[in-house]
């Protein structure tokens, strides 16, 4: 599905646009790489557009881009296999497993609190996907979709309160909490500098949204 | 318009917000078409997320489909949004008999966190294939279609250069419903590849029950348990590895039945019996030998049933040690004619082949006599039974206490209860995998046999048993019709006919043993022993004669090239030794856990010949980290299956698909199908049409037609005899030839096109209709009844599977289920040698071996020279390794493989609990962490079965350093039963007891 809400005219509303559109390559810059994917980082091109991004968001995020965010080796098929290895497969599992549950202490329950927010604002993991709600793709997609949200209605002037609020909990209740464990053992598994990165761009992001999604929820009714 | 990746990623225009969803979906389609995206409700805080009731969108049946036994649980699935939550026993098994407690409400902490192992770490969701060496680690996703196409490029020229047996199925339990087996059964045969019998890849066969009946795989339903006065739990640790059905037992003992279990360490059943028995590790014969010597010598035998039921009345020639056979005394006599010494007339009678029926005779248990041979010799003759009772003079208790180590008081004590009372042995797969386990059982069975004390309610012993389905015809179809049925019965009927035309005295179980002995060479089964011998290194550590027992007389390998010689394993010997084997595929079994020493051996042996290794699972095993192509496959609750039917709960078990296959799983049906059209698509494109099949017809094969058609056979080449000898038995029946198209391969394992890959379902319904056509399950069962219920009670067992007819026994509707009653009560003979339970061998290798009768050995030093023995057994927490990284269940004990051990050895090691421990042997070593426990016996080390490779250091498990003997006697065949068919008499890996050193690490 694709929408797209044109003329955002304050800066509040492109403001939050940048969010979403953040969450959204995000979503995509850590779903598994394919050749262009890895050409983008190679080239400089997700750097770019997430320094371009960055700059219009409504809070800064000082030293996030960082020159190892263009470093991801010289052979696809060796930054692919670092990426399995890291996040697919391995003795009892990869280290670093891309789903939130694993880091919390009961993995159904970490699934289940994602379900109630997609289910809460109507939405479901797509039947096709085939993937559990807690990967850290759809948990970014479910971003994307709530800070789009907030900008149709920031567009439209509606109270987008219940919107921040929720951003603020699963950012809270999720990504905020299990992307740092994940980063802590991605820094003992892997010397190959363009991964780590992304995870603390990732993560400067989070914190940052998260401090200004609550302090724009109180603004709100 | 959908955007590339790169256009995802770069950054757009200030003015404009795009919304695009791709893992995540609008939930209520009318607010989709009403209006594009759905309003957004009032949210305060996350307690809101709460506030709305969670309902399911569905809750369907499921069991688990691994080789837990009996298993066969029913769940409850609950599913939402594509994904299981949870699972809960279904409870819905009715009552059976009166006054016996039903079965509810099974199901174990393994099932009920089955739903955690699906979506678990090493859960595998798309094909991956090898980048780095072997066990790198280097893998990188591939497309379904690129995974096929490398395998099947490997197969087709490993069929036209090699041959199609040197691809080698093995398929495992881990994963094992009827269709997964099913599916990689039928696409084996059809290319005519190698498939491993699972029995002597696992180790469960029962040698020594086999060795008796001719058969192991019979067992009473568990609630037959209830029936009995005395339970003894001998080589089972059912509160461990039985936990759905030990109630049983509990109830058996407020009815008042005596619970004795029998065991080297105070195992955790212990505590639940009346009375503990402890025994040296493998010293179990002695036991019951003593028990027997008792049993004999204080007259308290069912001198009747032993007469009736036993060989032990059959005549013995003093001077060869052999059975007198009617060969001996006439001209045309039968060699497997024997004779009873009539007590009352003092003559020498035949015992009745078709028979157990003793008529007026009265067999002599006791007396010799003077038998005239054809050639004029007289020779004298005792029953087996004068001779059993001389052999169990070295087992008087006091002696037998020598060697078992359990009190003399205590060995009479257990023989007099086992004489007075209806006594059930429970017997897991443990004492096969002792080196002597054959003797351990028989002698087991030799104490119950003594007493009477099977064929009724309450009694018996145990194996294996997985029949009640209608794999032989449905698998033999070549279409969906469902009238082909008929068409396929008649040829199974007709094939009866010819065997039984050679002796009219078989029984329909002989018949069907018969038939199933020919099987090998059409479908391609073959035992594990040989492909190891050959091509695993295994030759070597199995001609290490200090490793074997003293009484081996000769070296294995004089053994081997005897027996070999002698065609005992005739068109068994795959993948032959010039034709080295080429592919792997490896099926939710993981060989290089579970083959004894496997770890060590076949990456050094075996793994250097493979071109290709493929593993077919749904989590990432040892075996899989060194595979070069690893395929994803739907786990439990991810496709409609049945769990193996067994007669053990007496019920088959449903499971649904609650939600589609994670990832890009998929089912071995699909894949099975994708592959075999794959397979010619990719033979046509290097211009070949057709490959031939080099094994050979068997003999026995042959001998069939031989009166049809004559002496025309010996004019005609391999290959023509082999098409003609298959149109002769199997009309129509074009599957099995020796030559053959890839490009009918596709067509042949989709029953002509009628079953494709989409069509698991459709297969599903044809194998419910040939169930109750069999007779199997009521009339009117549907898939639909399986789905409602999720179980339905077997009504038969069918009528051509010979593991059906081995329980030998009726099914009744308001009865447990207790096997062996067509022995005891329709007198319907046995399938040995002798036709009935044999306690007696006579072959040569047996008589060389001082084994003709059940006796004790020692557990030889497998390993060395060390003082320490180490014993496994079945875990609590795990079924074999799939729930051994499951945190849930990790966390209810130490959550990493641990030894136990005693703490006075201990003590006298400097170990302390906890400790990280280093584990030897002259074969290899492991490391592992010690749980000091005064449970385990001075001088015993016990490793839980199953942990994975790579839980320890260097991956190196206690596997490692077990050595894999197998015992030169079970090499042994052109007698009687003693000769191989599927499950049954092979060489199997002994585990137990292995001779081990433990220091600090």
């Amino acid at each position: 599905m694709t929408i797209e809400i044109a003329n955002l005219r304050t800066g509040e509303e492109q403001a939050t646009a940048a969010r979403s559109r953040l969450y959204q390559v995000l979503a995509n810059a850590f779903a598994f790489p394919d050749q262009e994917l890895f050409e983008a980082i190679r080239d400089g091109t997700l750097a770019q557009s997430l320094a371009q991004i960055a700059a219009s968001l409504p809070y800064p995020l000082p030293d996030a881009i960082r020159p190892q965010l263009r470093e991801a080796g010289d052979s696809y098929v060796d930054f692919e296999s670092e990426y399995v290895r890291l996040f697919d497969v391995g003795p009892a599992g990869p280290p670093c497993p891309l789903y939130g549950g694993v880091y919390a202490g009961d993995r159904m329950r970490t699934m289940e609190d994602a379900t109630r927010f997609y289910n809460f604002f109507d939405l479901r993991i797509a039947p096709d996907l085939r993937e559990l709600p807690d990967h850290i793709t759809t948990e970014l997609e479910f971003m994307h979709y709530l800070t789009f949200r907030e900008t149709e209605a920031r567009q439209q002037g509606h109270d987008p309160g219940s919107l921040l609020r929720a951003e603020r909990d699963f950012l809270s209740r999720h990504l905020c909490r299990w992307v740092p464990r994940m980063r802590e053992r991605l820094a003992k598994q892997t010397t190959l500098p363009f991964l780590p990165a992304l995870v603390d761009f990732a993560l400067a992001f989070f914190e940052a949204d998260r401090a200004y999604a609550s302090q724009a929820a109180e603004h709100c009714s | 318009v959908k955007l590339t990746r790169r256009q995802f990623l770069q950054a757009s225009g200030l003015t404009i917000a795009a919304l695009s969803l791709e893992r995540l979906a609008v939930a209520i389609p009318s607010a989709a078409e009403e209006r594009a995206l759905p309003e957004i409700p009032p949210y305060r805080a996350w307690e809101d997320l709460y506030r709305q009731k969670w309902a399911w969108d569905k809750v369907t049946k499921g069991t688990h489909c691994v080789d837990c036994y009996p298993g066969g649980c029913s769940w409850n699935v609950y599913s939402k949004d594509g994904v299981v939550w949870r699972e809960e026993q279904a409870g819905r098994y009715p009552a059976v008999e009166p006054g016996v407690p039903d079965m509810n409400p099974r199901g174990c902490q393994k099932g009920g966190t089955f739903s955690r192992v699906m979506y678990g770490a090493e859960r595998i969701k798309y094909p991956l294939k090898r980048i780095g060496p072997r066990g790198s680690g280097k893998w990188k996703r591939v497309s379904w279609d690129e995974a096929l196409t490398e395998i099947a490029d490997a197969m087709v020229t490993a069929m036209v250069e090699v041959g199609p047996e040197s691809i080698v199925f093995e398929v495992g339990p881990g994963n094992a419903g009827i269709f997964q087996v099913l599916s990689l059964g039928r696409f084996a045969a059809i290319l005519g590849a190698t498939s491993l019998d699972v029995d002597g890849l696992i180790g469960d066969f029962n040698v020594g029950n086999y060795i008796t009946f001719g058969k192991f795989q019979h067992c009473s339903s568990h609630d037959d348990w209830f029936h009995a006065d005395l339970i003894l739990i001998w080589h089972m640790n059912p509160l461990y590895t039985r936990i759905p059905e030990a109630h049983y037992i509990t109830e058996a003992r407020y009815k008042g039945a005596e619970v004795v279990s029998i065991a080297p360490d105070y195992n955790p059943s212990c505590i639940h019996a009346d009375l503990y028995v402890p025994v040296e590790p493998g010293s179990d014969a002695a036991l019951g030998l003593g028990m027997a010597h008792v049993i004999v010598a204080e007259k308290l035998y069912d001198a009747r049933f032993v007469m009736e039921q036993t060989d032990l009345p059959l005549l013995v020639r003093k001077d060869t040690r052999k059975f007198l056979r009617a060969s001996d005394i006439e001209a045309e006599g039968r060699d497997d004619q024997f004779y009873f010494l009539d007590a009352t007339k003092g003559t020498v009678e035949k015992a009745p082949l078709a028979t157990l029926d003793l008529g007026g005779v009265d067999p002599a248990l006791e007396g010799r006599i003077r038998v005239r041979l054809r050639d004029g010799k007289e020779v004298e003759a005792v029953p087996a039974f004068s001779l059993l009772r001389e052999h169990l003079e070295a087992y008087a208790p006091e002696k037998a206490a020598q060697m078992c180590g359990t009190p003399a008081s205590l060995i009479r004590d257990l023989a007099h209860k086992v004489a007075r009372k209806r006594t059930h042995i429970l017997v897991g797969w443990n004492s096969n995998k002792y080196y002597h386990g054959d003797l351990m059982e028989r002698a087991q069975c030799l104490v119950l046999a003594l007493t009477g004390n099977w064929g009724k309610k309450g009694t018996g012993t145990r194996g294996w048993n997985e029949c009640g389905d209608p794999k032989h015809i449905f698998g033999s179809r070549r279409t969906a019709d469902p009238e082909e049925f008929a068409t396929i019965e008649q040829i199974f009927a007709g094939l009866a006919e010819k065997i039984r035309a050679a002796d009219p005295t078989l029984t329909d179980e002989m018949v069907a043993i018969e038939r199933e002995r020919l099987a090998p060479a059409l479908w391609g089964a073959a035992p594990p022993a040989f492909y190891w011998y050959y091509h695993g290194g295994y030759r070597e550590v199995w001609n290490r004669k200090e490793w074997h027992d003293p009484s081996m007389k000769r070296s294995f390998d004089e053994y081997f090239a005897e027996a070999t010689a002698k065609n005992w394993w005739e068109a068994l010997l795959e993948p032959a030794p010039e034709r080295p084997p080429q592919v792997l595929i490896g099926a939710a079994g993981s060989t290089l856990r579970r083959t004894r020493g496997g770890y060590k051996m076949l990456l050094k042996n075996l793994w250097p010949k493979l071109k290709l290794v493929v593993t077919i699972d749904p989590r990432m095993s040892t075996t899989a980290m060194y595979s070069d192509i690893v395929l994803p496959v739907a786990w439990f609750y991810e496709r409609p299956d049945f769990r193996f039917f067994t007669p053990h709960t007496t019920f088959n078990t449903f499971t649904d698909a609650a939600v589609p296959p994670l990832g890009e799983s998929k089912t071995e049906w699909e894949i099975c199908a994708l592959l075999a059209r794959k397979i010619g698509e990719r033979a046509k494109a290097r211009g070949l049409e057709e490959y031939a099949k080099r094994r050979r017809v068997p003999n026995g094969l042959i001998r069939l037609v031989a009166g049809s058609l004559g002496e025309m056979l010996t004019r005609l080449s391999e290959n023509e005899l082999f098409d003609r000898v298959l149109a002769t038995l199997f009309p129509g029946r074009d599957i099995m030839t020796r030559r053959r198209r890839f490009d009918t391969l596709y067509d042949r394992y989709t029953f002509g096109g009628q079953l494709r890959e989409g069509d698991l379902e459709k297969a599903l319904e044809l194998f419910v209709s040939d169930s109750v056509r069999e007779g199997i399950y009521p009339a009117g069962t549907t898939l639909q009844t399986y789905r409602q219920e999720g179980i339905v009670r077997f009504v038969g067992l069918g009528k051509v599977d010979p593991v059906a007819l081995n329980m030998a026994c009726d099914i009744k509707p308001n009865e447990t289920v207790n096997p062996l009653t067509w022995h005891t009560e329709k007198k319907i003979p046995y399938p040995t040698l002798t036709r009935r339970a044999q306690f007696y061998i006579d072959h040569d290798w047996f008589l060389e071996a001082g084994e003709a009768l059940p006796t004790h050995k020692p557990n030889p030093k497998m390993g060395g020279n060390y003082p320490f023995r180490l014993t496994s057994g079945h875990q609590r927490w795990s079924i074999h390794s799939i729930w051994v990284v499951n945190k849930v269940v990790s966390h209810t004990h130490q959550g990493r493989p641990t030894l136990f051990m005693n703490p006075d050895d201990a003590k006298k090691k400097g170990i302390h609990d906890g400790d990280l421990v280093k584990v030897r042997n002259d074969f290899e070593s492991f490391r592992a962490h010690v749980k000091l426990a005064p449970s385990a016996r001075p001088g015993q080390l016990i490793m839980y079965h199953a942990w994975e490779p790579y839980q320890f250091p260097d991956w190196k498990s206690y596997d490692v350093l077990i050595p894999g003997m197998v015992k030169w006697l079970h090499l042994a065949g052109g007698y009687g039963h003693l000769r191989y068919w599927r499950w049954n008499w092979q060489p199997q890996q002994a585990d137990r007891a292995i001779a081990v050193d433990v220091e600090p690490a």
